[in-house]
């Protein structure tokens, strides 16, 4: 009766949202271990381990609030003035820990606030939040302008504060990778052991089935995006210690590179089903693809071209792999 | 909780509801279960008679422009579906009972995860365990097999989960239980299925609301009638007062009495 476990591995991997994440990890990491000859080095291991680190404290904010159904363009912006507001307010005089906190509160605000407008107001979220990236950005350039008159704003080094978030070790690996692993753990254990994890399942996936149940569905939302924009905060004051300066194009983009990872970690566009393991694999893909095409050399106007492609070719496999899970009843 | 001699587990004086200049309700009477006693009442009335309207004021998705709610003789105020709730109010809507994208066990307890959850400092986790074998002895209790309650709703049949939430709304020690049109979806066995549930949740101490446009689905079962007809109500019987042919027709002239007036 037993059966093989090659039937049982695909079959773990058909049910499970982050199931073709895992295929695709697999894939990069075979293509790139033989396409290249450095990418199994302790280096190249070192920089995708940061890179996935830092995108990862944001993506997952981003993946929570995907799964309720919800998105956030503003994460990008937001990173870029945590960033800048951080360093100038430290360089101003204030003490690290308490200008960090100060940008957490104000970031935390700012998210609630959107989720607000979102719920109260009926817009839909990439409205206000692309209003958010906008303005969020052009403060950033703003309080850069007028407060450096556009120069580079440095960071100290030294700062004590800023060694415990993103100290190097003798090795050359970064502290940042076990923050990143600690919010993940986190993150797991609300949305797959709490009553709240399961509130935001519901409110993704049936929102007039989750207020009937009476799960308060504004309430879920509007903490997502607070959680999300402090999550953003938080990366870009990781990014921040880790560079002598920072400038205020920060994190430009990087909303849109953020929902691609986490729809390719197998979390639906449109809420209910994900999680935040398979954006792990998301990011993994991401950091390979990255260092790997860097070190075998391709331009950038090609590396842009094939990380379109392969995003596309991950979101149409999971697609298909979530409307089997799902049925098609309701599409 | 007292239950004194003659009140009603639930009564509505004089509800009015209106959507801005349209007034769903213009003062409907209400009332289930006299004096303790369990009773199926079915609600009727044409489309549009404010029948769904009524049932989202009893359970507080729609709070009243007027009027009065009791519950076991005492006023009370429902704002969301949770003060319902909480009251022992629990409802199944025509197919939109279930979260698709969650498991069976976790359809169960969702809104009311306390039941399952074991409280590590401020934090409460829930019990996987626990929510899945109790959730095995809830379907189980009302005649339910699935395959695995890990199974996610979206693979469930229209009858399964109907089913499944009707379990649910019976296992939260539910005083009154209102359904919406609960055969719609359902083949002849499924119907059967659903029927035989009410009837044993009835006998077990619930009261039960149901919403049925197919007369044959709903004299045989009920103890009453309510009948509403362009927001008012337009009477309730019980079921010695009125045949099914006398019912049927006075649904039908309820509608034309109340449109000439």
């Amino acid at each position: 009766m037993s059966k093989s476990a090659l039937v049982r591995l695909k079959e773990f991997l058909a049910n499970r949202p982050e199931g073709g994440a895992i295929v695709g990890v697999v894939a990069l990491f075979v293509f790139f271990s033989l396409g290249t000859e450095h990418f199994l080095a302790v280096k190249s291991f070192r920089s995708m381990l940061t890179l996935a680190a830092y995108w990862g404290i944001a993506a997952g904010g981003v993946t929570l609030l995907m799964i309720s159904g919800e998105f956030d363009l503003s994460v990008g912006s937001m990173l870029g003035l945590s960033a800048m507001g951080v360093a100038i307010m430290v360089n101003a005089g204030l003490p690290s820990p308490i200008a960090v906190v100060m940008m957490l509160i104000v970031c935390v605000a700012i998210g609630l606030l959107q989720g607000l407008a979102v719920v109260k107001l009926g817009i839909p979220s990439f409205i206000i939040t692309l209003g958010g990236m906008l303005l969020f950005r052009a403060i950033t350039y703003l309080i850069h302008l007028v407060v450096v008159q556009g120069d580079y704003v440095r960071v100290p080094q030294d700062d004590a504060f800023y060694q415990i978030l993103s100290y190097r070790f003798e090795s050359g690996f970064n502290i940042t990778p076990l923050w990143f692993l600690g919010i993940t753990v986190i993150l797991y254990l609300i949305l797959h052991r709490t009553h709240f994890g399961n509130w935001i399942f519901a409110t993704g996936g049936n929102k007039l089935a989750a207020i009937q149940s009476g799960v308060p569905v504004n309430r879920v939302k509007v903490i997502l995006f607070g959680l999300t924009a402090g999550l953003a905060c938080l990366a870009g004051i990781f990014e921040m210690t880790r560079f002598p300066s920072v400038g205020p194009q920060g994190g430009k983009l990087l909303e849109l590179y953020l929902i691609a990872m986490v729809v390719m970690g197998g979390t639906r566009l449109i809420g209910g089903y994900g999680s935040v393991v398979g954006t792990v694999f998301g990011l993994a893909m991401m950091a390979m693809m990255k260092n790997g095409l860097s070190l075998m050399g391709v331009s950038a106007y090609w590396y842009n071209a094939v990380v379109g492609i392969i995003i596309l070719i991950a979101v149409i496999v999971n697609v298909n792999s979530q409307r089997r899970a799902l049925g098609v009843r309701h599409e | 909780m007292s239950n004194n001699k003659g009140d009603w587990l639930l009564e509505g004086r004089n509800i009015v509801k209106r959507f801005g200049p349209i007034t769903s309700l213009d003062g409907v009477d209400f009332q289930i279960g006299r004096a303790g006693q369990a009773e199926v009442v079915g609600l009727l009335g044409d489309n549009g008679a404010g029948k769904s309207t009524l049932i989202k004021v009893l359970t507080g998705v729609h709070p009243p422009e007027e009027g009065q709610l009791l519950w076991e003789g005492q006023p009370i105020r429902l704002d969301s579906p949770r003060d319902a709730m909480k009251l022992g109010i629990s409802t199944v809507y025509q197919d939109l009972g279930l979260v698709d994208t969650l498991s069976i066990y976790r359809n169960m307890f969702l809104g009311r995860e306390e039941a399952v959850c074991s409280q590590i400092g401020p934090f409460g986790f829930l019990q996987i365990d626990k929510a899945r074998s109790e959730t095995k002895k809830a379907l189980e209790k009302t005649g339910i097999t699935v395959r695995s309650v890990d199974e996610l709703a979206a693979k469930l049949s229209g009858g399964e989960r109907q089913a499944i939430a009707l379990a649910r709304a019976i296992y939260f020690e539910t005083k009154l239980l209102i359904l919406d049109e609960p055969f719609a979806a359902l083949g002849l066995k499924e119907t059967a299925k659903v029927l035989e549930m009410i009837e044993r949740a009835r006998e077990e101490g619930v009261s039960v609301i149901l919403i049925v446009h197919n007369m044959n689905h709903v004299y045989p079962i009920a103890d009453r009638f309510t009948v509403l007809s362009h927001g008012r109500l337009a009477g309730s019987f019980s079921k010695a007062e009125k045949t099914f042919d006398e019912l049927s027709e006075f649904i039908i002239s309820g509608s034309v009495v109340a449109e000439t007036d």
